[in-house]
């Protein structure tokens, strides 16, 4: 019997994909340039998933955004803030405690 | 302009019921869909486009993406939704029984209107009554959920500890005998002498009836319909003990008193000097109607409460 961890994997992901933005967006990015730069490092998610994620983040003051207007079509870039890298060490150091643990858990 | 990017975003935005930064919402995703469709086709044309939006998701859940962590009514206060709704109600229904019974109506600004009601306004107005004070509790749990502060809501152990709709006591054979019996007696006197009041029995062979022949027809086919009720109802326990048929009973009995209530005694009462039988008449029916109100009352807390909340 094949196990469905679908939702499992989605709430895994909820945190995993704000440090992982919080990490590309050191460099400025619109969304899109945002899903193919995590789609080269392996890592795939759904456009109508980032998006809600980046304005959250935005509210909290995380990361910060402007529009471009001089190219084709308006684009909405985005930055960290240093808020958001404070956010971002902490977040790697609890990251790093959980991994540790199940680690420790697994080898016992 | 492309027309089914235009109302791709249109729905979106029936469903973005975000305070603010809609249009901006929207403006991004516009950007996003022409630029990935650009990516990918290299031309921007509605085919496209179409393309594009079908895998980006259905309108309701982008929106939904946006709205986590905005609920209506916090997903905690779930339980105080049906309570307070049960509490509400039963307050609800026994006052509109009143008016109903003693045909009045109650007003209180802007809560209450319970108009005087015949029957079939009644029956109608239960359900309405119920839908309308879902309502009034929805509403009051949305403002404190939108208050975002830690309220802690009162919680009565009284209705939340009501008795569950657990069966009722089980028939004993002895009790449905008596209850027959009384029932075939006063059917007998109904037959022999038109009537189950009586002012008089000294002459047992030909009692004093109570009221004049039309009056005594009138609430002696009531009453032995009540009667008739009760032993139904307590039969009717030998194959389900649910409280929910004693619910029915009981409001059945009630809709049997309200046809008495709303007949005035305009019957000619037999004259014994002494006693004030219409009042001794209007007393028995009101001790009656407050025992089936209240029996009433019980039943449909028991009921209602725990279908509403404990099984919630």
């Amino acid at each position: 019997m094949e196990i469905d961890i679908t939702n499992l994997e989605t709430e895994m992901n909820r945190g995993f994909l704000q440090i992982l933005v919080l990490a590309a967006l050191e460099q400025k990015m619109y969304g899109y340039k945002m899903l193919k730069f995590l789609e080269e490092t392996g890592y795939t998610v759904e456009e109508n998933t980032l998006y809600p994620i980046l304005r959250r983040l935005e509210k909290n003051g995380v990361i910060k955004s402007e529009w471009d207007v001089s190219g084709d079509r308006p684009k909405k870039f985005y930055l960290i803030t240093p808020l958001g890298r404070s956010m971002r060490k902490k977040a790697l150091s609890i990251w790093g405690k959980q991994n540790d643990i199940l680690k420790k858990i697994m080898e016992d | 302009m492309y027309r089914n990017l235009e109302n791709y975003l249109l729905e979106i935005s029936h469903y973005l019921a975000v305070k603010e930064g809609a249009e901006e919402i929207l403006a991004e995703i516009k950007s996003h869909i022409l630029e990935k469709t650009e990516a990918e086709f290299e031309t921007i044309n509605e085919d496209n486009i179409s393309k594009i939006i079908s895998g980006y998701g259905k309108p309701q859940q982008v929106a939904a993406k946006y709205l986590e962590g905005f609920e209506i009514i916090s997903p905690t206060f779930k339980r105080h939704l049906f309570l307070y709704t049960g509490i509400l109600f039963v307050c609800h229904l026994g006052l509109s029984l009143i008016a109903f019974l003693f045909h009045s109506s109650m007003v209180g600004f802007p809560f209450l209107y319970i108009p005087d009601m015949n029957i079939w306004q009644f029956i109608f107005y239960v359900p309405m009554a119920f839908i309308y004070d879902l309502g009034l509790v929805a509403l009051f749990l949305y403002l404190v959920t939108q208050k975002k502060r830690e309220i802690r809501l009162p919680w009565p152990r009284l209705f939340a500890k009501a008795k569950p709709a657990n069966e009722l006591r089980k028939p004993r054979i002895s009790f449905m005998v008596f209850l027959i019996l009384i029932f075939l007696m006063f059917l007998y006197f109904f037959v022999q002498f038109g009537t189950i009041f009586f002012a008089s029995m000294n002459n047992p062979s030909n009692p004093v009836p109570m009221f004049d022949r039309s009056a005594s027809l009138y609430y002696s086919l009531l009453f032995l319909a009540m009667m008739a009720c009760e032993v139904i109802g307590y039969a009717v326990r030998f194959i389900s003990r649910s409280r929910l048929l004693d619910l029915i009973k009981n409001f059945v009995i009630l809709i049997l008193l309200q046809f008495v209530w709303n007949n005035p005694m305009k019957a000619d009462f037999a004259e014994i000097p002494g006693v004030d039988l219409k009042n001794n008449m209007i007393a028995f029916i009101l001790i009656i109607t407050i025992v089936v109100a209240f029996k009433f009352l019980r039943s449909l807390i028991s009921v209602g409460i725990q279908q509403f909340t404990l099984k919630k």
